[in-house]
């Protein structure tokens, strides 16, 4: 159990460190939600080394804690609404055991630019959100490939014991 | 990755492009520009009349400008600059969105 909480809140902290570096290399096409999320790497990797609650756990403190330091309210409700989604189809998905975790992880990232823009739908009162809706869908698989092929291969050069 | 993953993937990009093309179709040109912050409409603008607008409010500032009938965020106190990056809009169903503010700038007929 001990065990278990350390290695859950070194991840916590790696995502946050990782979402803290992107943040410092901003990539801007304009476009909102467009972005690598390479934070999600540590939430892919619990997600397949313990299970799904525990992958949502780490996301949330994940969330919760950048949006207190880094801070924007808003912003920190869309990540939350994108990881919650992200995580329950990436969950399901790596339950039917036909897909590899970049396959896994491409529908996790469509899952969550579509989770963001349903929460900025919510939020703003506006369908106008919706308009980008297809290049997030190509934005959230190119995203979802690179960080699965980068958890693919954590997952199988990290010793065992973390797990 | 696997045959299923490039399946998974083709299917995802196929979906991206339908929605393009179904936009694509409904698009015409636009008559107005339509300023939403966190939902509510706070300012309707023709676009034929060139303006500069700052819109202010308790999440920061954006300042819009009209210019031969294309609108564009040129300034913004938020963190990330997204909304004045964005490439200028003037169809119909187009927006640039302010996510740290919580505006919305919507092209309507």
């Amino acid at each position: 159990m001990a065990k278990k909480v350390s290695i859950l809140g070194v991840m916590t902290a790696l995502g946050i460190v990782l979402g803290w570096l992107e943040s410092c290399v901003p990539i801007t096409l304009g476009i909102p939600g467009v972005k690598l999320g390479i934070a999600n790497l540590t939430a892919l990797l619990v997600l397949y080394r313990f299970s799904y609650k525990e992958a949502v756990t780490v996301s949330i403190l994940r969330v919760l804690i950048s949006c207190i330091l880094f801070g924007n309210l808003a912003i920190g409700i869309y990540s939350l609404a994108g990881s919650i989604l992200s995580l329950a189809v990436m969950a399901v998905l790596k339950k039917k055991n036909v897909f590899s975790v970049a396959g896994v992880s491409a529908a996790g990232g469509v899952a969550h630019n579509f989770g963001q823009i349903l929460a900025a739908w919510v939020m703003m009162g506006t369908a106008a959100i919706f308009y980008y809706l297809p290049v997030l869908i190509v934005s959230g698989v190119i995203a979802g490939v690179l960080v699965g092929l980068a958890g693919a291969w954590l997952h199988r050069h990290l010793p065992m014991e973390i797990s | 990755m696997k045959k299923q993953d490039i399946i998974l993937i083709t299917g995802l990009l196929i979906a991206a492009a339908v929605a393009t093309l179904g936009f694509r179709l409904f698009t015409r040109n636009g008559e107005k520009a339509v300023v939403t912050l966190d939902g509510t409409v706070i300012l309707e603008q023709p676009l034929q009349e060139d303006c500069n607008m700052p819109i202010r409010s308790e999440n920061g500032e954006n300042v819009l400008r009209i210019e031969n009938g294309k609108v564009r965020i040129i300034e913004a106190d938020c963190r990330d600059q997204i909304c004045v990056n964005h490439k200028e809009i003037s169809k119909a169903g187009e927006s640039i969105v302010c996510l740290p503010h919580g505006l919305v700038v919507e092209i309507k007929r």
